[in-house]
């Protein structure tokens, strides 16, 4: 663990409700207690429904919001407790990319300008060295140099989605955040984004934080995978224990879910909806809709527990079949 | 399914041209597809397919102010009368068969929900008028219908507005008014589409659910195949404002016939386990993107060729006719019997 790139060690955020007539003032607990490790390369998929954190989690990596509790540290640097000046300097270490890369790109600015931009900004090209370092970073997401003059509408959200990653990539960073970065497009289109990740990936050692809604993006992406519901983490592991051998009920509903998935488990449809993160339930998050839940599982919040080396789940019950 | 029914919905040759000052758009170019009762048929394709504007056009649910040129025919069947031509009918006529006899139901919620109304109010207001129930009758049923769709406390929801719910209560409740009347035809575009997956699940269950117990023919527009297998019993898939395939669902999902549908189905992402930790990741984008709305209308050959990896020269010359290419299989491609 030591040697991890980025570790966050009991990620908390809260954030407040509005104050309603003399009740004590509530909070919406987006993230709860969250621990994990990216090594160096290594890409960390974090999967669950809308609610279940993991863009909010996305944002505290980048300490793009403030934590209510825990910390992030990246290359030893403790991210949280960084001034002003050492978070700029980090941030050209650690990058994001969106689901929709339109709502990144300055619509007036020229694709080039954009990129050029965040050279200078980071002090990293003058003017001359930077229109050939734009050339560079467009050809390696697998856009032409002569794009560089173009407006974003130009683009397909595709192209659009190649260009918000030339930007990330710009400043050399070593981890990216992808939230999403393929759900906004045609699938036909997604693949090659995917490919152009996982290429960037091998050939620059660059590790991620791969967030997705899509079990299968993430299964083709992740090396370790976390799944989240309602701000916890219900279990994490390595991509193949994930998908073929889950250990918490809820991995195994979602992967039931998946419509024409490939790991479909016997397990019944999931009733009822995500409770609301302003109150949610006691003991196990997940007991209101766990078809094996037990009068035990209201109690404590269940631990994350080794099932297997570096598998791990928070489920009391050991006596599950899923 | 081979042996099939008279349609409940048949749609000859529709063309949908919108007319802008740009020029004209063909955004659905010569479709054909039935739809028999019981029967669901999904419509799959990318953005600018055309495939909800096919849904749009069935119901005639286009913009006052937008110019839309429609030719063809969609003849429906409705429960007491011969099939008539929706697209002749008159607009009243037209009006007594929304939501009455055909109804449709979208991706956002809040497209058919209007905010200001309880959604009791909103289901009430539709029975009333298509089924001239008095004022307590038409709040009674609307909770029943409510209760129908699987919402707990039906009366309480019934005297929710729509923003106090939730994306799948919301898409429960919209359900509920669609199916309040008694649709003989439901029209689903992208119905799931901004659900999780467990909730999606759970909506697809109360369609199928519903629609076995009534026999109501059910149109599920949708860009996911992966999603066709579980919903379908045919389907046909769009590309460029034409369907260049056409057959039964599982069939079609198993062995597809036009190059279109193979590619769509590979480029789902997908991982094989190897036990010496060197995992294959199949990655097998389409190439170039999908033509914009009506943009390859103009093209001399197959729409499809430039992104086509079975493209030969001939494809470029002549656009291809969606033809017979097996028993119960149509395929829009001069090549697709190599495909088999």
């Amino acid at each position: 663990m030591s040697g991890a790139l980025l570790r966050a060690e009991g990620l908390a955020k809260r954030f407040p409700l509005p104050r309603r007539g003399l009740a004590a003032r509530g909070a919406v607990r987006a993230v709860e207690d969250v621990s994990f490790a990216i090594a160096e390369g290594e890409v960390l998929g974090l999967v669950g429904e809308s609610g279940s954190g993991k863009s909010t989690i996305g944002r505290l990596v980048l300490r793009l919001i403030e934590p209510s509790a825990g910390r992030v540290v990246f290359e030893g640097c403790d991210i949280t407790a960084a001034t002003a000046r050492e978070l700029r300097a980090l941030r050209r270490r650690m990058q994001m990319v969106f689901q929709d890369p339109y709502a990144s790109l300055n619509p007036r600015r020229s694709v080039g300008e954009a990129i050029a931009e965040v050279l200078r900004l980071h002090g990293l090209a003058g003017r001359d060295r930077g229109r050939a370092r734009v050339a560079e970073l467009l050809a390696h997401v697998g856009l032409s140099p002569e794009d560089s003059g173009r407006l974003p509408r130009a683009f397909s959200g595709g192209q659009r989605q190649r260009i918000a990653i030339a930007r990330a990539l710009a400043v050399q960073p070593r981890l990216l955040v992808a939230d999403e970065p393929v759900s906004a497009l045609d699938v036909s289109v997604q693949a090659g984004i995917l490919a152009l990740l996982r290429g960037l990936r091998q050939e620059l050692g660059l590790a991620m934080l791969f967030i997705s809604h899509d079990l299968s993006v993430v299964e083709a992406m992740a090396d370790r995978v976390m799944v989240l519901y309602l701000g916890r983490v219900m279990e994490s592991g390595p991509v193949r224990a994930i998908f073929t051998a889950p250990a918490h009920p809820y991995t195994a509903a979602l992967l039931s879910a998946a419509p024409g998935g490939a790991h479909k488990r016997g397990i019944p449809p999931l009733g009822g909806e995500i409770p609301s993160a302003a109150d949610p339930p006691s003991g196990c998050v997940f007991r209101t809709r766990c078809p094996f839940a037990l009068p035990d599982c209201a109690g404590d919040v269940p631990r994350l527990r080794a099932v297997a080396p570096g598998h791990d789940k928070a489920c009391i019950r050991d006596d599950l079949v899923l | 399914m081979s042996a099939r029914a008279a349609p409940l919905l048949a749609i000859e040759d529709l063309r949908v041209t919108f007319r802008t000052p740009a020029g004209d758009i063909a955004a659905v170019d010569g479709l054909s597809l039935s739809l028999a009762a019981g029967e669901t048929l999904a419509v799959v394709g990318e953005s600018g397919s055309g495939k909800s504007v096919t849904a749009l056009s069935v119901l005639r649910l286009f913009g006052r102010g937008e110019q839309v040129e429609t030719t063809g025919s969609v003849r429906f069947a409705p429960r007491d009368a011969p099939p008539t031509d929706l697209l002749r009918l008159a607009e009243p006529a037209m009006r007594r068969l929304r939501g009455a006899e055909i109804a449709i139901i979208f991706q956002d919620p809040s497209a058919s929900l209007n905010p200001v109304f309880t959604v009791g109010e909103q289901i009430a207001e539709a029975l009333r008028r298509h089924r001239r129930l008095g004022r307590a009758a038409a709040s009674r049923e609307a909770a029943a219908a409510l209760r129908r769709v699987g919402l707990a406390d039906p009366e309480a929801r019934a005297r929710a507005f729509p923003h106090q719910l939730s994306g799948g209560m919301r898409q429960r409740a919209m359900i509920a008014m669609a199916i309040a009347c008694g649709p003989r035809l439901l029209i689903a575009d992208e119905p799931t589409t901004a659900l999780d997956v467990t909730i999606q699940a759970q909506i697809v269950a109360l369609l199928k659910e519903i629609q076995a117990a009534r026999g109501m023919g059910l149109m599920f527009i949708t860009h996911d195949l992966a999603l066709v297998g579980e919903v379908a019993d045919r389907v046909a898939v769009m590309y460029a404002g034409q369907v260049v395939e056409e057959g039964v669902a599982a069939a079609v999902l198993a062995e597809p016939r036009h190059p279109y549908t193979r590619a769509l189905l590979a480029c789902r992402p997908a991982r094989r386990y190897a036990e010496d930790g060197e995992d294959s990741i199949l990655l097998r984008p389409i190439p170039g993107m999908p033509p914009r709305r009506g943009e390859a209308a103009s093209a001399a050959g197959c729409r499809f060729a430039a992104r086509c990896g079975f493209v030969v020269a001939e494809c470029r010359a002549v656009p291809p006719s969606l033809r017979r290419v097996a028993p119960d299989r149509q395929a829009r491609c001069i090549r697709a019997e190599e495909l088999a």
